[in-house]
């Protein structure tokens, strides 16, 4: 019995793997229908990461027409050759080996939290030590958490492409903890050309890349200077030396330049395997002008079917640029927990996205484990409970009500939108109390003396 | 503890950053997401145009003169004293009347003359004028006395009266039409109230002016018989040549229809036995419910432009003969819908309806469809009674454009909150370059052209006024907009404004 726990100590991280794909496969063979009616729910695929209209696309594509004449097919071309690769999901062997496929991508997706867990970026940047580093989770508790987190393992079920795009931005941030600005770069120019909201991810991502790379600069010379590899840095405020470190401006622009060089190339690439340019309007135009209002678990649909046609291009505008309009202010004030701030605005893209989706929610619950050693601070005799209470109630009532409103017919609109505006509520508690809890960590690391006292803000 | 400077900057600059991208990027979108759009309209032009003072509606009438064995100076003579008979009294408003002699000249001979007169002159015969039927002229006979000489100026008048008379009706219905809407000329041809209610019933009886009409006949017998009526050799006889006549105005499509057992309306009282007559009676209030539209298969829309129905009822044995009350006749018309006729067998009755029973019904129905056309009827010339309604047509149809154009540039003015999408503006402007092209048209003498360039000039007006999306607009509240407003950008302000007002302090 000995030996249990000490394969498992070795070999953590393949035993977690295999599990988590085990439990998915198994689900996919056990339950055979169970892929097909998830991706039919309207929390888990959106008008553009649904399955089904990948599949209407690819039907399209593979008999050479233009797969966006149906007008109702709004994701990436470059997704088609690479699902024209796979035999059609109409057969069991088909649904199967899409299953195989997001079960690698949510592998893929573990493994680099698994990285940014284990590279510290959470609690150490260059210019702050948390005072909590010592309470963070280990990073196959973070990959854990993803696998086998309920949201997780229905969207691998229900196959949403936008797995894809969450695999890049996660890939992008992990190489910005490595300190990689050009393939951080790439990853997440990827990321933004699937679905286009990553793009505000841009100030966040990079800002993290410039202090890994300034981290790591120092720590490496810290490193041959002293012959001694020293794991964190022994105070807070670090010494810098100006001149041998990455200038940001320069920095900037190499991230921007090679974000906006891999875009025009995947756009062009996308434009080559298609017989026109009709990609762009239904791939980018769709998020931005909403002409699909199915529902979905996110905020916008039922508002824009009520609005009148004159006011709709401004509130369009005034719900993009709200969600933009909190990148720049996240970084600014988190420059210090750069991860954090990256972890905030996802947190935020997940709530406030045109199509919101489960899966994204669920993507960004396990990315708040990254900010694991700020958990003793955030209130959780006030605030966490109840928001994890209400996310429970949310997602069981949520396709309660959906199903009362168009199966039963018993039931309208608003019951399921009043459940969607309660999921953002929760989701939104929770991140304004993971917010709290960063800048009480900051404070309290210039403050020693206000560890366990109640603060207000003034 | 004081807060060290770097934090106040800090939070200085997040102030700064939300609000730059309300003030930059959110402001001027707003103004641009939200202005109305109104395209520029040519207000001036269009009042002009509803006030009459675009174009001078006279109408030159070039009438060609040619007389038997006359020499050309004669010829020339003659002219100058007709002109000076109708400079004497000149009471040819809004007509112009142009006379000039049949010198074979080219340029001359290409024009469409509005009519033609030939001049005979014959001792010891009385004056005589004809108008040929088919064709736009007139004949004169002029008959001096043995003894005289031929005086040219008698022959003159003869001519300037015979030619005045022929007009004399199309003028006064062009001087109505005109002296209703704001091109009104300053000489007004003066008409007694009957001949204004009779000029008035003539024209609300006619249709307005299409360039398709769809003529529908129909057969409804009460009984199971006749249940055919030889119908396309009817209509090749006695119809076609009117709407082959009448195909320069307008195109016309024919369709023909047989309805057995069809009943009268339940909601007229029926035909009522006269024993004194000896047969039914249908009263005059019954008339008008006597199409029994619910039942009777009458009003399909067959395409653009209206439709035209004449209805051919032939009552059952034992109602028959069926006759109108006062007057004893078999038809009437019924005001812009068509006609209809009762046909009464009497005792032949059998299965088909031919060629000789119909024959005084399509002549019926031709007198009616030349009323419900508006064709005018008078002068006794079928031929200059079309080219009397182009004109009257072209008329009414530029006064109707100009009032829409009018309607159209005070409804822009006094609301000033509708948009005005550019395809009004386009209408508009298609229409005020129709107008001038017909009023060009009309002053030439070249009515068919002048009818064709009106009766676009209508669309297009009637299109640019009723567009839809123009009214989208026009009850929407200013007091809604909080309503719309408010709700969102409410809670999002107060945060946002009250930091500033923080910071600031």
């Amino acid at each position: 019995m000995q030996s249990l726990p000490q394969v498992y100590n070795d070999h953590h991280k393949a035993i977690l793997y295999g599990s988590a794909a085990a439990v998915r496969i198994l689900a996919a063979v056990a339950f055979p229908g169970l892929p097909d009616t998830l991706s039919l729910r309207a929390e888990l695929a959106t008008p553009v990461n649904s399955f089904k209209r990948l599949q209407e696309g690819l039907f399209l594509y593979q008999r050479g027409l233009d797969p966006y004449n149906g007008g109702i097919f709004h994701q990436a071309p470059l997704l088609l050759p690479l699902f024209s690769l796979l035999p059609s999901p109409a057969f069991a062997s088909g649904t199967l080996l899409s299953v195989l496929l997001y079960t690698g991508l949510d592998l893929l997706v573990a493994e680099c939290l698994y990285y940014i867990a284990q590279s510290g970026a959470a609690y150490i940047s260059r210019r702050y030590r948390s005072p909590r580093h010592d309470r963070t989770w280990t990073p196959a508790s973070v990959a854990a958490i993803y696998l086998f987190n309920p949201y997780t393992l229905l969207t691998c079920l229900a196959r949403p492409t936008s797995v894809f795009a969450t695999f890049f931005t996660l890939l992008s941030v992990s190489h910005a903890c490595q300190a990689r600005t050009a393939t951080a770069a790439f990853a997440l120019a990827i990321a933004s050309y699937i679905s286009l909201h990553p793009a505000l991810l841009l100030p966040p991502v990079g800002l993290l890349c410039y202090d890994r790379l300034c981290l790591l600069q120092h720590q490496g010379r810290d490193a041959t200077s002293n012959g001694a590899a020293i794991e964190k840095p022994t105070s807070t405020k670090i010494a810098h030396d100006q001149r041998l470190q990455a200038r940001p401006l320069e920095l900037t622009l190499r991230f921007s330049g090679i974000y906006l060089a891999t875009f025009l190339l995947l756009l062009t690439l996308s434009r080559l395997l298609l017989p026109s340019w009709s990609f762009m309007p239904s791939v980018y135009l769709t998020p931005l002008t909403l002409p699909d209002l199915t529902p979905n678990s996110g905020l916008w649909w039922y508002f824009f079917t009520e609005m009148f046609d004159a006011f709709r291009s401004f509130f369009l505008g005034v719900f993009w640029l709200h969600m933009l309009s909190y990148s720049v202010p996240f970084c600014l004030r988190l420059n210090r927990q750069p991860l954090a701030a990256v972890v905030l605005i996802m947190g935020v893209l997940a709530i406030f996205e045109p199509y919101a989706n489960a899966g994204d929610a669920g993507v960004w619950l396990s990315c708040l484990c990254l900010l694991s050693h700020l958990f003793e601070l955030s209130s959780s005799h006030r605030y966490t409970f109840p928001a994890l209470a209400t996310l429970l109630y949310a997602t069981l009532l949520g396709p309660a009500f959906h199903h009362l409103w168009i199966y039963a017919g018993s039931g309208n609109a608003n019951f399921f939108y009043a459940i969607t505006l309660v999921w953002s509520l929760a989701l939104l508690v929770l991140l304004a109390d993971t917010l709290y809890a960063a800048l009480r960590d900051e404070y309290e690391a210039e403050v020693p003396e206000a560890k366990g006292r109640e603060i207000r803000q003034v | 503890p004081p807060e060290p400077p770097s934090v106040q900057w800090t939070r200085r600059l997040i102030i700064v950053a939300f609000w730059v991208v309300v003030a930059c990027l959110g402001l001027p979108y707003w103004l641009w997401t939200t202005s109305t759009y109104r395209a520029h309209l040519p207000l001036e032009v269009m009042e002009s145009w509803s006030e009459g003072r675009a174009c001078s509606m006279h109408f030159p009438m070039y009438i060609r003169l040619s007389v038997h064995g006359w020499s050309d100076s004669m010829e020339a003579e003659l002219i100058t004293q007709v002109q000076r008979r109708w400079d004497a009294v000149p009471e040819t408003y809004p007509l112009d009347f142009r006379l000039a002699f049949g010198h074979y000249n080219d340029s001359e001979l290409q024009r469409d003359w509005s009519m033609t007169v030939t001049v005979k002159t014959e001792p010891g015969v009385q004056p005589q004028a004809k108008l040929q039927p088919m064709s736009r002229s007139l004949d004169l006979l002029y008959g001096y006395g043995r003894s005289e000489e031929l005086r040219l100026d008698a022959l003159g008048s003869f001519i300037a009266e015979e030619i005045r008379n022929v007009f004399k009706d199309e003028r006064e219905t062009l001087s109505y039409m005109l002296g209703n809407s704001p091109f009104a000329g300053d000489q007004e041809v003066l008409l007694s109230t009957e001949a204004r209610a009779d000029l008035e019933a003539r024209v609300t009886r006619a249709f307005s002016y299409a360039s398709t009409y769809h003529l529908t006949f129909s057969l409804f017998t009460s009984g199971a018989s006749p249940s055919t009526w030889d119908i396309d050799a009817a209509l090749e006889r006695y119809m076609n040549p009117l709407i082959r006549a009448l195909s320069n105005i307008s195109h016309f499509t024919v369709d023909t229809q047989v309805q057995l057992h069809a009943s009268i309306s339940p909601s007229i009282a029926g035909p009522q036995f006269d024993a004194t007559t000896r047969d039914w009676k249908l009263q005059k209030t019954d008339l008008s419910g006597f199409v029994n539209s619910a039942e009777w298969p009458l009003s399909p829309s067959i395409g653009s432009g209206p439709t035209i129905n004449f209805v051919l009822y032939v009552p059952a044995p034992d109602h028959s003969p069926l006759v109108l009350a006062e007057t004893g006749g078999t038809s009437w018309l019924i005001p812009q819908w068509g006609g209809v006729q009762i046909l009464n067998l009497g005792s032949k009755q059998s299965d088909q309806l031919t060629i000789g029973n119909l024959e005084p019904i399509m002549l019926t129905f031709a007198n009616q469809l030349t009323s419900l056309i508006g064709l005018p009827p008078s002068p006794p010339s079928l031929a200059l009674r079309i080219s009397s309604l182009t004109r009257e047509r072209a008329t009414s149809l530029i006064i109707s454009a100009s009032s829409t154009l009018g309607a159209l540039a005070r409804l822009t003015l006094k609301l000033t909150s509708i948009a005005i999408p550019n395809t009004v503006a386009k209408s508009v402007e298609d229409t005020i370059f129709h107008l001038e092209q017909a009023c060009k048209d009309i002053h030439v003498g070249d009515f068919q052209c002048a009818l064709e360039n009106a009766r676009i000039a209508n669309d297009q007006a009637e299109r640019a006024f009723f567009e839809p999306s123009m009214v989208g607009q026009v009850y929407f509240p200013d007091e809604h907009k909080v309503a719309v407003y408010v709700p969102l950008l409410g809670p999002l302000a107060v945060p946002m404004v009250m930091a500033a007002l923080k910071e600031i302090r």
